[in-house]
């Protein structure tokens, strides 16, 4: 029974219109979307190849330049690099506080 | 062309001054062109060194060779095809850490390497130095420091290529992954048989490859293969818990960590670089916008402005010499009058029409490779993004659409700064919107006629619908064709730094080149087949009073397909016996500038003499004027554009935005004369409602049914 109402309240969750957090083992932190402007955050988990391969990858710093609600991307330093990074993108990167 | 002694190909990142290292080694000697079957560029040329030719190669800028993007797959298979004697790879020293994720993947490929540092100037700001020797032995492979411009590095540079080049010598560096991933090479290695891949570079790349899931290679396994692949696969993703394409490159970023912090030496633990700070106010939200607008100002008038005495001068003068002077010499050799009319008006009307669209290219190219090369482009598509979202495109393509107040063939041209097929489509659509320089005379003549008290005002008007229509069309393109978001980007801030003179011509003088090349070419045989038809005659019955002999006259093949299509114009208040409205219709596909000429010749009757208030006898009132006006800003691209679509986009777009434009253009027009026309004949109105309606509904479930089966091919 509990098992079933599990289910159900899955479901209902799916029915809200609630998104799913993309899975991620390393456990539930926050994403790169919703990191404060001017903080620097650690990336513990990004499963979107492209930016893997541009340096945001497990473990390193990001310093968000750039993060206002309203717009559609922000600005994020790593290393030495400077990236606009889609929102949508920067939704699927889990960090945690540095 | 003589084979060259040795052949070298230049890899880098985007934005590091590879292009500016092509154009030092080459100067001149370059051709320009497309790799075969794709639109990613290909730049060739060649340089002789001590008595040795050399072919360089400019490859696509890319971040990796993962082979993902069209970039990349090229790039690679130049690579693993033509085996060149030298990979030149130019890394940008103020951005070490992620350049060398590229190295590293050329490293492991053992192929010939060459490492170039370039902006060490800029690394030097940042208050970053680098041990190149350190770096050197790290990499095992040759790498040198390039002042750009300066004779004696630039030297050194030939010297470094020269000898790399003939040592053919390999990268002796193995990169380490974590122990779990080497477990699995080794088993990989153990089970694979590499027989089947035939020539390859190196084994463990190619492990390295299978092991990241490479498509290209994955086919060719058989089925044990396949099964040992996936079990190591299953246990690497799980103990890391990341994708394994992602855990190799996470690996080699551990690398190059490593190695950075043993090659770098940082002066300032800040890594806040004056760019960040330009950045913080040019990216500001109370100074970005305006200085956006203003930079767009700029590139508007370079762009129109300073071309358009250019482009007066060039009709002028090449009118006198392929019209004028050639009349002149075909008379003198009594050339009969259709030969004379063909070459001059049809050949010589052609050239001087491409050659009036040189200025405004060479200019936006000037323009372009002057935002691209000082930084400000990604800055300015980071502003625009903003509000070109809404109607579903990405902010570099606000761009293409303000260049398109100017002309449309150079933003259609324009279009190619964007990444993605579906943005630089939709993008091309849309800058007919926005009125062209030809339709600048069109507006004033018609709008001076109709509405003499308010002219300027109704051209206003129009400029502004044309505006407001692309945005509506984007949201209906949005919805229906194209229905995915634009490509989630991430797109890279670089350093500001400044253009280099040379740098900028050659850009413009390739692009101007490869129009000149590819589409003048095209474009001079539409019009010429266009003049044609326009000349073309045939006898018909010529209408004359019962009492005389029946008489026959010739008219042109553009009257007659004018008068066939001056019914689909009633609705929008073109009366039947308005016909000469159609047919200038129709020249303004030739040139939109034309249909200023077609009235001024057609409207001219022996009754009256009296221009003007012939064309507004005929049209019957002002509404119906605007009407017309409403068409013409919105209906078919002239042919040159047309063209411009089909050598970017092929023919199926080509056609589609003939048809597309067209039919927005009538249902526009015909539902502002109905609008206007609802107190004289409601019912009439009514009608044409409903079918304005019905059309659209139909227009919308074929193009989402149509952009359904788009999104699934792209």
């Amino acid at each position: 029974m509990r098992h079933l109402f599990k289910h159900l309240r899955k479901g209902l969750g799916h029915g809200l219109g609630r998104r799913r957090e993309s899975s991620c083992p390393h456990g539930p932190y926050e994403n790169l979307s919703q990191a404060q402007e001017n903080s620097t955050v650690v990336i513990t988990c990004n499963n979107d190849h492209r930016t893997v391969e541009r340096g945001l990858c497990t473990g390193v710093q990001v310093k968000v330049l750039r993060n206002e609600v309203d717009e559609p991307n922000l600005i994020v330093a790593v290393g030495d690099a400077r990236y606009v990074l889609d929102r949508r993108i920067a939704h699927k990167i889990k960090v945690k506080e540095k | 062309m003589n084979k060259a002694d040795f052949s070298i190909a230049l890899i880098g990142n985007p934005n590091v001054g590879k292009t500016t290292v092509f154009n030092i080694l080459t100067g001149s000697r370059q051709t320009v062109g497309n790799w075969p079957g794709v639109t990613v560029e290909h730049k060739s040329g060649r340089y002789s060194f001590q008595e040795k030719e050399f072919q360089v190669i400019d490859l696509p800028g890319i971040y990796s060779l993962s082979a993902v993007t069209l970039d990349e797959k090229v790039t690679r298979n130049y690579i693993l095809q033509n085996k060149p004697d030298l990979l030149v790879n130019v890394v940008d020293a103020s951005n070490l850490e992620r350049n060398l994720y590229l190295t590293l993947q050329l490293l492991e490929m053992k192929v010939p390497v060459l490492v170039v540092l370039t902006m060490l100037d800029i690394a030097e700001q940042n208050q970053v130095r680098i041990g190149i020797e350190h770096l050197q032995s790290h990499l095992g492979c040759e790498v040198m420091a390039l002042q750009l411009f300066r004779k004696e590095s630039e030297n050194r540079l030939r010297e470094a290529i020269h000898q790399a080049a003939s040592e053919k010598s390999l990268p002796d560096t193995n990169i380490s992954y974590d122990e779990v991933v080497e477990d699995a090479l080794l088993r990989l290695q153990f089970n694979l048989d590499y027989e089947k891949y035939g020539e390859i570079p190196d084994k463990r790349w190619l492990t390295i490859k299978l092991l990241e899931q490479d498509e290209a290679y994955l086919a060719k396994l058989t089925a044990d293969e396949k099964s040992v692949l996936d079990k190591v696969v299953k246990a690497i993703e799980k103990h890391r818990g990341q994708q394994i394409r992602n855990v190799i490159a996470d690996d080699r970023y551990g690398v190059i960590h490593g190695l950075c912090r043993d090659v770098i030496k940082r002066r300032s633990g800040l890594r806040e670089t004056l760019s960040d700070r330009i950045d913080t106010l040019v990216l500001s939200s109370w100074l970005g916008l305006p200085l956006f607008f203003f930079v767009m100002f700029i590139v508007f008038s370079l762009t129109i402005k300073a071309s358009q005495p250019l482009v007066g001068l060039i009709n002028q003068g090449l009118g006198w010499l392929f019209i004028d002077k050639f009349t002149g010499l075909l008379n003198l050799l009594s050339a009969p009058d259709w030969l004379t009319d063909f070459m001059t008006g049809g050949i010589g009307g052609g050239l001087v029409t491409i050659a009036s669209f040189i200025p405004p290219i060479f200019f936006i190219f000037v323009s372009l490779a002057w935002l691209e090369d000082s930084g400000y482009m990604a800055r300015g598509a980071f502003v625009a993004d903003k509000f070109m979202r809404r109607i579903g495109l990405p902010g570099k393509a606000f761009i293409p659409l303000l260049v398109g107040f100017g002309c449309t063939v150079p933003a259609i041209m324009a279009t190619r700064t964007l990444e993605n097929k579906r943005d630089r489509v939709m993008t091309s659509l849309l800058t007919p919107f926005m009125s062209c320089g030809a339709k600048l005379p069109v507006y004033t003549f018609l709008a001076m006629i109709f509405f003499p008290k308010n002219a300027n005002l109704v051209v206003f008007g129009l400029y502004m619908t044309g505006i407001l229509l692309a945005m509506l069309t984007g949201l209906l393109l949005r919805k229906t064709l194209f229905k995915s978001q634009p490509a989630d980007f991430v797109m890279e801030l670089p350093a500001y730094h400044l253009p280099t003179l040379n740098g900028i011509m050659m850009h413009a003088w390739h692009r101007l080149k490869d129009f000149i090349l590819r589409a003048g070419k095209t474009i001079l045989t539409v019009i010429v087949v266009v003049y044609v038809l326009q000349m073309i005659t045939i006898p018909v019955k010529a209408k004359t009073a019962a009492a005389e002999p029946e008489k026959r006259e010739l008219i042109s093949l553009m009257e007659i397909a004018g008068k066939a299509i001056t019914p689909a114009f009633q609705p929008l208040g073109i009366a039947k016996d308005n016909w000469q409205a159609s047919v200038a219709l129709l020249s303004g596909l030739f040139a939109k500038e034309a249909i200023v000429g077609s009235l001024q010749t057609l409207y001219v009757t022996e009754e009256s003499n009296n221009l003007q208030n012939e064309i507004r006898s005929r049209f019957g009132d002002s509404v119906a004027g605007f009407a017309y006006l409403l068409f013409i800003l919105l209906y078919s691209p002239c042919a040159a554009a047309l063209t411009m679509l089909w050598k970017e986009h092929g023919k199926g777009w080509m056609a589609f935005a003939f048809g597309f434009l067209t039919l927005q253009a009538w249902m526009v027009a015909v539902l502002f004369y109905q609008v206007m026309q609802i107190g004289f004949n409601p019912q009439r109105s009514v009608f044409w409602f409903a079918v304005i309606t019905i059309v659209f509904i139909l227009q919308y479930h074929i193009l989402s049914v149509k952009g359904k089966s788009y999104a699934a091919s792209v």
